[in-house]
């Protein structure tokens, strides 16, 4: 991963740091650096996407009434007249200097509109993900542990239910029974912690259900094991056994499948927002499209690549923190380069 | 355990952190605690959240959140039903389209293009600038020039519009206008604060208008809410409630649910579906009426060939059997039209409906010898009400042997489309706000819509709207809803009706054909 020299240097910058600690830095800057591509590829792609798209953004904020010359004026105005390339490197100039451009429809710069949504977005998107995790990975467990019982058969088949079912259904039975009916839990809005839990029961069960099988998939592979065996007959507990030596083992795919969800939550979870009335991002880039607000657009959707990006490093990074093994090729990596090193300085003297 | 403690800490700030940033009640706005509100049967409901004295607060759920209160910068109706609220006009306009003064105090039109207005000696904006003759002539001008007011104000000549004296301003006309008192004191006629724009910039000054009207606005949360507060120092008659508050919940089922919880004291577009359960729910009123919209089918026969023909546009008009269209796709809650322009405007003349006659269709198309094999593309956005109309018109077109094929666009390709007349038949709506039924005949004056290309009867459209004797510009208006109803190129369908969601403790609540009631006088009981 480094070579010798390189960790002395890291060393020298980062004196508290381990060999694995430098090494995963040095990963991260890599994959940071990656994201110029990416974020030049989203705008390139999307820039092409809205030009293609039918329907004049000018004619869409004046309406019918509006004559040719004042939706030309406003065209103008707006610099839609400019060729697309031209429109693409003034963009790229603009959001190196950190400005995404301004809303056509409320006039607003689009980063502000961005920033106010997307803490809503981020807390809905974790609390979806800690219920999915929660429920998705017990039920897991337990399903793969008690293999073809009662448990493991009502479990698969509301796994099924929950991936099946649509979430604008579940939200709107859940409101109609805990709103409407019971009159415990406010119906939209996201204002508070008793906001949060109709949206985030709805669209957490389905996360859950594809958890939940994840898990059960993986955590049968693992108690087939042969250590599993060993450890059971050296005399440990069932729980300790499962939490211990099994789980651990089953956590790679079972993470990456939240990560998946949670970067997907990051890009707003459009049926949930419109259903709950929340703020957040889905819905401000589905009303941005229907609109035509295209720097609004061209914005979320930079901004949704970002986080998918760094949620996808962060999964990554905990791989290493979560197995050994990944840990162990990292530094087996270090200890490779750095022995070549030695080597080659040997060679030379 | 150490370690576990700190992560667990870690997550326990950051959630907070973020709930933190997510939206409150009231940011910025100062409008106290939330607390329940009452449901009506004494049993409370965790959703928003008037302050503790009775009711001082009143939520209103709307469907669609306003991109600007400018009055002269936007173009949608929920944004002139929150911005009267926040900017007052020279006029006002009832329910039925009487005009009273409101920040003038005087008026005379001194000729046919001039029209006197003295104004209100004692109104400040919200911003503590006095209100005077040079915020009313600014206001005209730039409602003049603004790209979104500029066509409402076709007829009003903003260079010429001057001051007299403190208060008194002589607005001018470029030709004789019969509706220019409706125009000012319609949406687009707010006045507004010269220095307040020039100070703060027009974009800013949309988000925070300074207006001189009951309320201010305190806070606006992208997506989900504008909070407006009473402006103590208006001069008019002062609300009785304190905050204002319209949430913007763009979901059908998601209001109605809202108003049956007691989440929100009035609730925008009710869904017809939800109709029948909310007059059975004794804590909420179901008030409805007939919109000022109209439905229509517009047959572009002047860029496209295959539907030049009129006897093929009457056949298709002959075909709809607008009862059944009304009841299905409106659930019953629309009027069949009878006009171009709905019942509501002051110069609708009944020239119809034209009987449903599927019979005379089929003979009417074969004596025209048209070839049936022709596909005809019916454009549609994506609307479940007007999905619902175009596939039974489809399915009535078909009948009587017409090849009929929906095409589904997003709204702002329609908008776009229909505005250059490229599309060859479309379902879409006018609203004639203000009672006025110049709207409809707006698109009818532009041959590029492909509404007509008679040279005649478009010079007939314009002179009509000049015409100052009521009598006679009603008998111009009648003649011309009968000719450009017997062209079929419109075939009006239905009015649907406005359906508002009022608990039942809210009392004052007038209907208003244009959604833009003015909810000032409201009283909790």
């Amino acid at each position: 991963m480094y070579t010798y020299s390189e960790g002395k240097e890291w060393a020298a910058r980062f004196p508290g740091c381990g060999p694995l600690n430098r090494a995963m830095l040095k990963y991260i800057g890599k994959r940071l650096l990656m994201l110029v591509p990416v974020i030049l590829g989203v705008t390139l792609i999307i820039f092409i996407m809205l030009a293609l798209t039918p329907g004049d953004p000018a004619r869409q904020i004046l309406g019918g009434e509006a004559t040719e010359e004042q939706v030309e004026e406003l065209r103008e105005e707006l610099g839609l007249n400019d060729p697309l390339p031209v429109r693409y490197v003034r963009y790229i100039w603009d959001m190196l200097h950190g400005d995404l451009g301004t809303s056509y429809s409320s006039k607003q710069p689009v980063t502000k509109e961005l920033l106010e949504r997307f803490p809503t977005t981020l807390l809905l998107s974790i609390l979806c993900t800690v219920v999915g995790a929660i429920i998705g990975i017990i039920f897991g467990i337990v399903s793969a542990v008690k293999q073809y019982t009662i448990f493991d058969n009502v479990s698969r088949v509301l796994a099924l239910a929950g991936i099946s079912i649509p979430s604008f259904w579940l939200g709107l039975m859940l409101i109609i029974v805990f709103s409407v009916n019971l009159k415990w839990l406010p119906s939209s809005g996201f204002y508070g912690p008793e906001y949060w839990i109709l949206p985030a029961i709805t669209v957490g069960l389905v996360q859950a259900a594809t958890v939940m099988r994840q898990t059960r998939s993986a955590m049968l592979d693992v108690v087939r094991q042969d250590y599993i065996r060993t450890a059971k007959a050296k005399g440990q507990t069932e729980l300790k056994v499962v939490m211990g030596h099994a789980l651990p083992n089953a956590l790679i795919p079972i993470i990456t499948v939240l990560g998946m969800q949670f970067g997907h939550g990051l890009g707003g979870a459009v049926i949930s927002e419109q259903i709950f009335a929340i703020p957040g991002i889905g819905k401000l880039m589905v009303d941005s499209i229907t609109a035509r607000d295209y720097p609004v657009v061209q914005g979320g959707v930079l901004m949704i690549a970002i986080s998918f990006t760094v949620v996808n490093l962060l999964v990554d990074i905990l791989y290493a923190f979560i197995d050994p093994r990944i840990k162990a090729l990292y530094v087996g990596k270090k200890a490779k380069s750095s022995k070549k090193e030695e080597v080659k300085g040997a060679a030379a003297s | 355990m150490k370690k576990k403690v700190r992560i667990l800490a870690l997550v326990l700030g950051t959630l907070m952190l973020l709930s933190a940033c997510a939206p409150s009640q009231s940011q910025g706005g100062g409008q106290g605690t939330p607390a329940p509100v009452s449901t009506g049967n004494g049993s409370a409901a965790p959703t928003a959240a008037p302050s503790a004295s009775a009711k001082d607060e009143l939520i209103v759920a709307v469907s669609t959140e306003p991109s600007s209160l400018d009055p002269h910068n936007v173009n949608m109706v929920t944004a002139f039903m929150i911005g009267q609220h926040v900017i007052d006009r020279l006029f006002v306009a009832d329910a039925d389209y009487n005009i009273t003064p409101s920040l003038a105090e005087e008026y005379e039109w001194l000729d046919d293009t001039t029209l006197q207005v003295k104004i209100r000696e004692d109104v400040d904006f919200s911003n503590g600038q006095h209100m005077t003759a040079d915020d009313v002539v600014y206001s005209i001008q730039r409602a003049c020039s603004m790209s979104q007011s500029a066509a409402t104000f076709d007829y009003f000549d903003g260079p010429n519009t001057a001051k007299v004296d403190e208060y008194t301003v002589n607005i001018k006309l470029k030709a004789p206008y019969p509706n220019a008192l409706r125009v000012l004191a319609g949406g687009r006629g707010g006045i507004v604060c010269k220095s307040a724009i020039e100070e703060m910039g027009e974009d800013a000054y949309g988000r925070a208008p300074v207006g001189s009207g009951a309320f201010i606005v305190t806070n606006w949360s992208s997506g989900d809410r504008i909070e407006l507060t009473r402006n103590d120092n208006y001069w008019g008659a002062k609300p009785a409630y304190k905050d204002l508050t319209f949430r913007i919940i763009t979901e059908n089922a998601s209001r109605t649910i809202e108003i049956e919880t007691g989440g929100v004291d009035i609730a925008w577009d009710i869904g017809s579906d939800d109709v029948a359960r909310l007059e059975d729910d004794p804590n909420v009123n179901v008030v409805r009426g007939a919109s000022s919209t109209m439905n229509h089918i517009v047959i572009n026969s002047v860029n496209f060939d295959t539907l030049k023909d009129p006897k093929v546009r009457q056949a298709m008009h002959m075909a709809l059997d607008m009862d059944a269209i009304v009841a299905v796709a409106f659930k019953g809650y629309a009027t069949v039209a009878e006009s171009l322009s709905p019942n509501s405007t002051t110069e609708f003349a009944k020239v119809g409906p034209t009987a449903f006659d599927p019979e005379g269709a089929k003979a009417l198309i074969a004596e025209s010898g048209f070839d049936t094999s022709t596909p005809i593309v019916l454009q549609i956005y994506k609307n479940q009400q007007i999905q619902s109309m175009a596939e039974i018109i489809a399915n009535m077109w078909t009948a009587v042997g017409l090849n009929v094929q929906i095409e589904v666009v997003d709204r702002a390709t329609m908008v776009t489309n229909n505005s250059s007349g490229k599309t060859p038949m479309c379902i879409t709506s006018v609203t004639c706000s203000d009672g006025n039924i110049e709207s409809v005949f707006r698109q009818w004056e532009k041959p590029e819509t492909g509404f007509t290309d008679d040279e005649a009867l478009i010079a007939a459209i314009k002179a009509a709207k000049g015409i100052m004797d009521d009598a006679e510009r009603k008998a111009a208006y009648a003649d011309l809803q009968q000719q450009c109803w017997d062209l079929n190129t419109v075939i009006p369908i239905a009015t649907g009706e406005n359906i508002f969601g009022v608990r039942s403790n809210v009392q004052g609540f007038v209907f208003h054909p244009d959604k833009t009631p003015n909810l000032t006088g409201i009283t909790f009981g």
